[in-house]
């Protein structure tokens, strides 16, 4: 499965992680396992890439984490979305469409 | 995301580190924790689960570095990044970079040094404890301004003034200090006794000065500098007591000043800052001369404006209580704080200076601003491109922003540099013309203040375009490079800020056009005599060996024929005081059947036989001094054409002056009548000049020698004949004759030069402005004009196109910048000399140079544009 995987774009994962936490609070794991099931298998975010990205949105005030108990009583650190997080996923929503759209235009352009 | 907010978790993650680390720790196992528990739910065994839960997790050291390098990342890496991406676009751009560089440095390095002059010079009070109670009492007496105080004046004040305590009276004077059998010539100072307390000026040991143990006849104390101290007594302690001989007196040294002293005293003192020997002062109860410098102390609660009615009111007394003594003219006492006083003569001269600096500023930084909206609009495709690829708008900003302090850095240090060294370069030509010109020094304020302000205009002016992107849409710019036209907006803006430069360098060039026709009229002023080829030396007598008028004749006689043996000297003769030595003698005069006239003030020299010729003052009518008048005591006198005609115009050979000074009053007979002599300054025109002969007047005299050498291979004979005279002192001060006259305008020359290095940078950067303008509307417009080109326009019309565009600006700045400078030009007219504020042909030259500097400016630019090949411009982006 990891050889299936796809190479995450620089940039892309933070999208990712945003786009997920949009739903609701999610602990580290959830948010791999969310984003590996959405995209069927095809984005396996490890936990290299995942606290760094964690950590990094949390530095630039997009997300918030805090202590939370899980389902099975665990202690774990959930994180949300803030308002600016809020206002970034929209902004780098719009943004990743349009380099989509390029990118088509590019590829299937004869 | 916001900077204060920034900051603060900056803050967090470098000082509150190990919070971070626990949190970090924790979230970490039970990832792995909840990983390995999956994998036992699905059977693995928990040792295997556990290892490949690592394993997968990826080595949690080094996922935790990762995110160590996360929370860094957000501040300092991006910090350096920037830093590092700001001097790669500026290498890249090295024309810009040198351009603002260059600009920026001028600016800050000339408001700096300029501040820094008039800080030291005007603003930072002087060195004495509560310098602001000290004043400067000045006399105006028999119609002349600050004439000085007659002794007996001094006591009065001294005993009535109930606001004034420690008033002291000084004057400099030369002293030849002779120990242990070598003699040198230093600076002294007559003082008395309470003026160097009231200075703060303390002994570094031994006792102050007391003129009441100075009895007449008995040995003099004196007070020695610290550095004439180290210097001739090699900083010896017991040198107390020890006697010298000054002016081949004997003396005793009754104490050392502390070191660092030095005498911030009015230049009609005569006294330099650096005085070596402060001999003790009494005051005689006579008001017969006058001429003293007199400064006090105010008590305390008490304020110079009430001072000055005390001083008035005891003015009113003195006249009152001695009618005979004052009945020419009124006596005027008034007070000023010594820092007005010793700051009033250079004070316009350096406002315009600081004037003609600020516009120096004002256009470097203006030109920055263009520059950097040139560069901005240049930019936005990048910035659109960067921006499209995911970099937000503070990041952006952020990075505009560290590029243009890397930018007005730099500039600021090499703008202090460029104030170091035109400190120094000032320091050498200012010479003597500065007041306190030692204290000047590098301003740390004024350094704060030009970075600061350079560090602004940059910001300003480099964030604009940031911020213009910022509000608009990101395609844009994108789409804009094709179509290929900037923003209106934009070009009126670069538009205005240009006709702005040229406005504001035209104010300080008519100020220094009109300064330049001042200094031609002063140099080519007729002064009355010809110093050319003449070498002047003092010639000091021992009074005590020749204690009669009598005697000193013969010893100047035969000084004077030993000079003339001297081969390569054409001819001799002497005079005293010289044309524009600091010290002059001024006197009242009138006709002397009319003694109830009050005269006229005059300045006086002392000639002998000779001397007019010899400095080619021309003799209109009647004879020159001889031998024989001397002899004889012939009372004679020679009056220039000014005095002549204004008592009598008539005609005035073979008519009787009457020279009057305090009591004492000469009748001479005209027998000469020259050509204007000016011996005060080269300004002043108004004041008459008349020559009396030796016997008159006998005070020391300076040789002077008619040669074709020059006054530095002469000095050795002219010091071996002199001592072979035995004068019983050295010659001193051989120097040419034109040296005076230079001195006497030094300070319009000094002015000058300095005056024409900020019009000189101001018509730089406002060329390079205009230049940088043209060149920049021009390639922003290469499309524009390939399409003319391509539709059958002709070359001449495209350069058309831009030296009009050029002419436009040059001319709209001009009329604003003339406007300007018509104001500017009658505020300083105080400094000009025979040119009037609106002087046409300076105003014309200046238009002319501007004229010529836009069409360079033009020039190329429009060359350039001829040059366009359509069908590559309708190719480029």
């Amino acid at each position: 499965m990891p050889q299936s995987s796809a190479e995450l774009m620089k940039g892309t994962l933070d999208l990712l992680i945003l786009r997920t936490l949009d739903l609701g609070p999610m602990h580290g794991s959830a948010i791999a396992d969310r984003i590996a099931q959405v995209t069927k298998g095809t984005f396996q975010v490890k936990a290299g890439s995942l606290f760094p990205g964690l950590h990094r949105l949390e530095q630039g005030g997009w997300i918030r984490g805090e202590w939370q108990q899980s389902a099975d009583a665990r202690r774990v650190r959930s994180y949300e979305l803030t308002a600016a997080g809020r206002r970034q996923l929209a902004t780098e929503k719009t943004n990743w469409k349009r380099v989509v759209q390029a990118m088509d235009q590019v590829l299937e352009s004869t | 995301m916001r900077l204060t907010a920034q900051i603060k978790r900056l803050f967090h993650n470098l000082f509150r580190r190990g919070e971070l680390e626990s949190v970090l720790d924790e979230e970490l196992n039970t990832y792995i924790d909840e990983i390995a528990a999956r994998k036992m739910s699905a059977g693995m065994a928990p040792a295997e689960a556990w290892r490949q839960a690592r394993v997968e997790a990826g080595g949690v050291e080094q996922v935790k570095e990762e995110v160590r390098e996360a929370w860094l990342g957000n501040t300092i890496e991006t910090a350096v990044r920037d830093l590092r991406y700001a001097c790669r676009t500026l290498r890249r751009a090295p024309g810009f970079t040198a351009v603002v560089l260059f600009t920026l440095a001028l600016g800050i390095g000339g408001t700096v040094t300029m501040f820094s002059v008039m800080n030291a010079a005007l603003w930072r009070p002087l060195p004495y404890p509560s310098p602001n109670r000290i004043v400067f009492v000045q006399f105006d007496a028999r119609g002349i301004a600050n004439a000085g105080a007659a002794p007996a004046e001094v006591l009065d004040l001294q005993a009535r003034s109930t606001l004034l305590e420690h008033v002291s009276i000084f004057g400099g004077a030369d002293a030849n200090l002779e120990y242990n059998g070598e003699a040198e010539h230093v600076a002294a100072a007559s003082v008395t006794d309470d003026l160097l307390p009231l200075l703060g000026a303390d002994t570094a040991f031994g006792r102050p000065l007391n003129s009441r143990t100075d009895i007449p006849g008995m040995v003099r104390n004196i007070l020695i500098s610290d550095s004439l101290w180290r210097r001739r007594f090699g900083a010896d302690p017991a040198v107390v007591g020890r006697e010298v001989s000054v002016n081949n007196l004997p003396m005793q040294i009754a104490g050392v000043l502390r070191p660092g002293f030095r005498a911030y005293l009015p230049a009609s003192s005569n006294a330099t800052e650096n005085v070596d020997i402060w001999f003790p002062s009494g005051i005689e109860n006579t008001r017969q001369y006058r001429g003293f410098c007199v400064i006090a102390r105010l008590k305390p609660g008490a304020t110079i404006a009430q001072a000055n009615a005390e001083l008035a009111a005891l003015g009113a007394d003195f006249v009152r209580e001695n009618p005979d003594i004052y009945r020419h003219g009124k006596l005027r006492i008034t007070a000023q704080s010594l820092q007005g006083e010793l700051t009033r003569q250079a004070r316009p001269a350096l406002f315009l200076l600081a004037g003609a600096v600020g516009f120096v500023l004002l256009i470097a930084c203006v030109n920055v601003a263009n520059l950097m909206l040139a560069r901005g609009a240049a930019r936005q495709r990048e910035l659109a491109i960067r921006r499209a690829m995911g970099a937000g708008t503070v990041r952006l900003v952020r990075q505009i922003l560290t590029e243009n302090l890397v930018l007005a850095l730099g500039a600021g240090a090499v703008g202090l540099m460029l104030a170091s060294v035109s400190l120094a370069a000032i320091g050498k030509l200012a010479g003597t013309h500065l007041p306190m010109q030692s204290r000047v020094a590098i301003d740390g304020p004024v350094v704060l203040f030009a970075v600061a302000l350079t560090v602004g205009v940059t910001l300003l002016f480099g964030l604009l375009p940031a911020l213009r992107l910022a509000s608009g849409r990101v395609s844009d710019p994108l789409r804009a490079g094709r179509s290929e036209t900037a923003a209106p907006g934009a070009r009126l803006l670069q538009r205005g800020l240009v006709v702005a430069e040229v406005a504001l360098s035209i104010v300080p060039l008519v100020c220094c056009g009109l300064m330049l026709r001042t200094f031609v009229n002063l140099v080519e002023a007729p002064l009355g005599f010809n110093p050319a080829g003449v070498v002047t030396a003092r010639l000091p007598l021992n009074f005590k060996q020749y204690p009669k008028d009598d005697q000193r004749w013969p010893v100047y006689r035969d000084v004077l024929a030993r000079l003339r043996a001297i081969p390569g000297v054409d001819a001799v003769s002497a005079a005293s005081p010289l044309p524009f030595a600091s010290w002059q003698v001024l006197r009242r005069v009138g006709r002397a059947e009319q003694p109830e006239t009050p005269g006229i003030v005059a300045t006086q020299q002392t000639a002998l036989h000779g001397y007019l010729p010899l400095v080619g003052t021309q003799l209109r009518q009647g004879r020159d001094f001889t031998d024989e008048d001397i002899i004889a005591k012939r009372p004679v006198v020679i009056v220039d054409d000014r005095l002549a005609h204004r008592l009598w115009p008539e005609g005035a050979l073979r008519k009787r002056l009457a020279i009057g000074w305090g009591e004492t009053r000469e009748e001479l007979e005209i027998v000469g009548i020259t050509a204007p002599v000016r011996v005060t300054s080269v300004r002043d025109e108004g004041v008459p000049h008349y020559f009396v002969p030796f016997h008159v007047y006998a005070i020391e005299m300076t040789a002077v020698i008619k040669t074709r050498e020059t006054a530095a291979s002469l000095a050795p004979a002219i010091r071996r004949a002199v001592n072979e005279a035995n004068t019983g002192r050295a010659a001193f001060d051989i120097r040419p004759m034109d040296s005076y006259v230079a001195d006497s305008i030094g300070d319009t020359r000094f002015l000058l030069v300095v005056l024409a290095v900020f019009a000189a940078s101001c018509v730089l950067l406002a060329s390079v402005g205009l230049y940088g303008t043209l060149a920049y509307l021009i390639s922003r417009r290469t499309r524009e004009f390939g399409i003319r080109l391509a539709l059958g326009s002709g070359i001449p019309a495209i350069v058309s196109l831009v030296v009009r565009e050029g002419a436009l600006l040059t001319g709209s700045g001009a009329v604003i910048g003339l406007a300007g400078a018509l104001a500017a030009a009658g505020a300083i007219r105080q400094l000009l000399y025979n040119v009037a504020p609106f002087d046409l042909s300076t105003l014309l030259a200046v238009i002319a140079l501007l004229a010529l500097v836009s069409i360079a400016a033009a020039a190329v630019p429009a060359w350039r544009a001829a040059r366009i090949d359509p069908n590559a411009s309708l190719r480029c982006d």
